[in-house]
């Protein structure tokens, strides 16, 4: 059961096995990202070799994904991953099409790389990559419509990524107590960006009872500063001091801000749920200007459009929490927040995804 | 026990099986068993000696049971596992096939846990897999739920001889196992099973009791402070009181949960159980609403309330010792109109780093929860509180 001879290995020598290429491009089934330039229009577009990417396919009765020809080797897999975010992320097309291309391109690396069990260093250097693309993603695509863009989808495989990732680092540990040493047995430049990807399943879980119970279980040595800011935040989430956590946010990385961005509707209802009793009080009102810069809108309209939303009354001095915060008013789509796009517009995407923000 | 043939201890088995001696039977099968550390019970292929005295159903349990100890003398504890579990497999059907009796039970509850317990040895083993730390032991509550399923059925019999009895030291088997790999929710549909089971207050005591220090943990862990106290106070009722290590356990989850509800323990009791050290001092923290103190044991004992699970639940103490620094403030003040600005100060004496917003919002906190009566005034920055009862006692909320 645990023997590694069973495991296959790869010899693809391209980003898509031929077989699939031929296949695809005589069903028409290429994507435009994927055929030579100027045959779009084609009846039978034709295959950019250089630009077919191996795509996601389930295992399913009767279809052998274990065939050494159609399996990408590390070397391969690498390859595709700088490819899919370094060439086709910059590409000038709609952001929603080279989103749905990227994620069931990476999807198709990280199954070729499970089925290979390749070794543990390698995953560690693909997962990355592909964890910063699903947080960016989620941040990103958060205003669009759910027809558009499933955030739930997205966020699934961005925790799958990140708890393999866990899985992986949680070994090296192992292997250091198991070998009684410190030595930089584990390469280091695989581990240094741990304290960074534990963070961000932290915040990414918020509140999670699991997540707060993993950062506090891993050796002690991995809580640097940035990590007992996570801890920090998420507990105060707990505890529900909600402009501590928003206060603690902005000394954050980029990408971490980011994915807290998604559970800003949650933090903010609370916030306005539990002010809805603790201000209650028919002649006083709590400014605007001061709540908003508090619980980090980007505006004041914003604030109102959620106090409408949640049946907060409201004049021109503030708001007057009297008791009529509406319980079953669903929480309010996420929002971007204009500082971090600010930020993004002077940034280079390649390198946010595959260098990391740290 | 003194060295014993595997003749001899065949006939013996043989004998407690033909007679129904379901307990009998269960410790000759078990690996904690003396005899199971005897090498001449270690056997990878018994069936030459074992087919001389027993016949089927129980030679292949024998058989199944000496190669798991083969295995377990080699230190092979994937493979002693698999043995293991090939045997819990193998009884599940031999139980199903026992109508209308429920005699072998004991021989259940032996084998479970220690399937659970060789599944955690081959655990601990296992390095290398890349993923799913925890596999061997799901695959284990797989197995057990085998044996659930089988008793479960058990419809037909009357009440004494259901096997439906057996359900509940099944489910503290799984319990063990979901916990220690961190899947609570899976408890979910077992305290179903259990609660809806007519036999819900006969099972044995023993077993109700783990029963409810695993629901009281489970409650506890899902923030429902109420039906933890419940489960776990029912626990350390009627928990044995020669298993002090037991109640120990439970009073280190009793304990915080009973604080969070307005209750301090005693002295006494801490000391009783040798809990006291970890205990008393934040105990005073809480009541004192000594802040600094307060951080500075979650600092001190940090990895006991780690390993023990109970971090976060002690870290929601805060807010009560909160409300008795902010409580002080107002005695000593002696008005209804608190200045945020004094609780901010009182915060900030005690090492915390507290602005005046974040303190509003830990008041607000108070208040929603119904801890202090009052309101706050943000353009004042007073807390106005109620001039009756503004802190009402903790016990009195629900």
């Amino acid at each position: 059961m645990l023997n590694l001879s069973n495991y296959i290995v790869g010899t693809c020598p391209h980003m898509c096995p031929i077989k699939e290429t031929k296949m695809r491009e005589n069903q028409r089934l290429l994507h435009i990202f994927e055929v030579v330039p100027g045959t779009e229009r084609d009846e039978l577009p034709k295959a950019d070799l250089n630009r077919v990417v191996k795509s996601f396919s389930r295992s399913a009765a009767g279809k052998n994904l274990t065939d050494p020809e159609i399996l990408r080797p590390v070397s391969i897999l690498l390859e595709t991953v700088n490819y899919l975010l370094d060439d086709i992320i910059n590409n000038e097309s709609d952001w929603l099409l080279k989103y749905n291309f990227i994620m069931d391109r990476l999807r198709s690396v990280r199954q070729d790389m499970v089925i290979q069990n390749i070794s543990r260093a390698h995953q560690i250097v693909i997962l990355q990559p592909i964890i910063r693309f699903h947080a960016y993603a989620a941040y990103r695509s958060c205003e669009e419509h759910i027809n558009e863009f499933d955030p739930h989808i997205n966020n699934i495989h961005l925790q799958e990524c990140l708890k393999r990732l866990l899985c992986m680092y949680d070994y090296y540990d192992h292997l250091e107590i198991t070998t009684k040493s410190n030595s930089g047995f584990s390469s280091d430049f695989l581990e240094e960006n741990r304290p960074y990807f534990e963070t961000l399943y932290l915040i990414f879980n918020i509140g999670d009872v699991d997540a707060i119970n993993r950062t506090l279980s891993i050796p002690k040595h991995w809580r640097t500063d940035l990590l007992v800011t996570g801890l920090k935040m998420s507990l105060s989430y707990v505890a529900g001091n909600y402009f501590k956590v928003c206060k603690l946010l902005q000394t954050m990385p980029l990408t971490i801000q980011m994915i807290m961005y998604l559970h800003m509707p949650k933090l903010r209802r609370l916030c306005l749920k539990t002010m809805d009793v603790a201000y209650n009080s028919k002649n006083l009102s709590y400014p605007k200007i001061i709540l908003t810069k508090l619980l980090l809108y980007n505006s004041e309209d914003e604030l109102e459009s959620d106090c409408k939303h949640y049946g907060l009354k409201f004049n021109e001095e503030g708001i007057c929490f009297l008791k009529d915060f509406q319980q079953d008013a669903k929480k309010v789509k996420s929002r971007r927040s204009s500082e971090i796009d600010k930020i993004l517009l002077d940034l280079d995407l390649s390198t946010l995804l595959l260098f990391g923000d740290i | 026990m003194a060295f014993m043939t595997v003749a001899h201890y065949l006939q013996i088995l043989e004998r407690s099986w033909k007679n129904q001696d379901g307990n009998k039977t269960a410790q000759f099968l078990s690996l904690r068993h003396d005899h199971a550390k005897f090498p001449n019970y270690q056997v990878e292929q018994a069936e030459g000696i074992v087919d001389k005295f027993l016949t089927s159903p129980l030679d292949e349990l024998v058989c199944l049971h000496f190669k798991c100890l083969f295995y377990i003398g080699k230190q092979d504890f994937l493979e002693a596992y698999q043995a293991q579990s090939t045997l819990v497999q193998c009884f599940a059907k031999i139980m199903q096939s026992q109508k209308e009796e429920n005699w072998s039970l004991p021989i259940m509850y032996i084998i479970a846990s220690d399937l659970r317990l060789v599944a955690q040895l081959a655990e601990k083993q296992r390095v290398g897999s890349t993923e799913n730390p925890g596999e061997i032991l799901e695959k284990a509550a797989e197995c057990l739920m085998g044996c659930f399923r089988v008793c479960a059925a058990d419809n037909r019999s009357a009440d004494e001889d259901t096997k439906r009895i057996g359900m509940l030291g099944l489910v503290n088997q799984l319990f063990k196992v979901y916990f220690r790999i961190n899947k609570l929710h899976l408890c979910k549909p077992l305290i179903r099973a259990i609660e809806s089971s007519q036999f819900k207050e006969i099972f044995p005591l023993g077993q109700q009791v783990t029963y409810r220090y695993f629901v009281g943990r489970k409650s506890m862990y899902d923030s429902n402070y109420k039906a933890a106290d419940e489960y776990l106070t029912y626990a350390f009722e009627n928990c044995h009181k020669t298993s002090r290590k037991n109640k120990k356990l439970i009073l280190t989850y009793l304990v915080p949960v009973k604080m969070l509800l307005g209750y301090i323990p005693s002295r006494q009791v801490l000391e009783k159980y040798g809990i006291v050290d970890e205990f008393w001092d934040l105990v005073k923290a809480v009541c004192q609403g000594n802040l600094k103190l307060f951080d500075e044991l979650m600092d001190k004992h940090e990895s006991f309330f780690i390993t023990s699970g109970i971090y976060l639940i002690i870290d929601k103490l805060k807010i009560i010792a909160y409300r008795n620094l902010f409580r002080k403030v107002y005695l000593i003040l002696n008005t209804h109109q608190i200045p945020v600005e004094s609780l901010q100060r009182a915060l900030e004496s005690l090492g915390q780093d507290a602005d005046l917003d974040e303190t509003e919002c830990l008041v607000a906190n108070l208040i929603y929860q119904g801890k202090i009566k009052g309101y706050i005034s943000h353009q004042h920055r007073k807390v106005v509180v109620s001039k009756q009862n503004p802190f009402p006692p903790l016990t009195s909320l629900s």
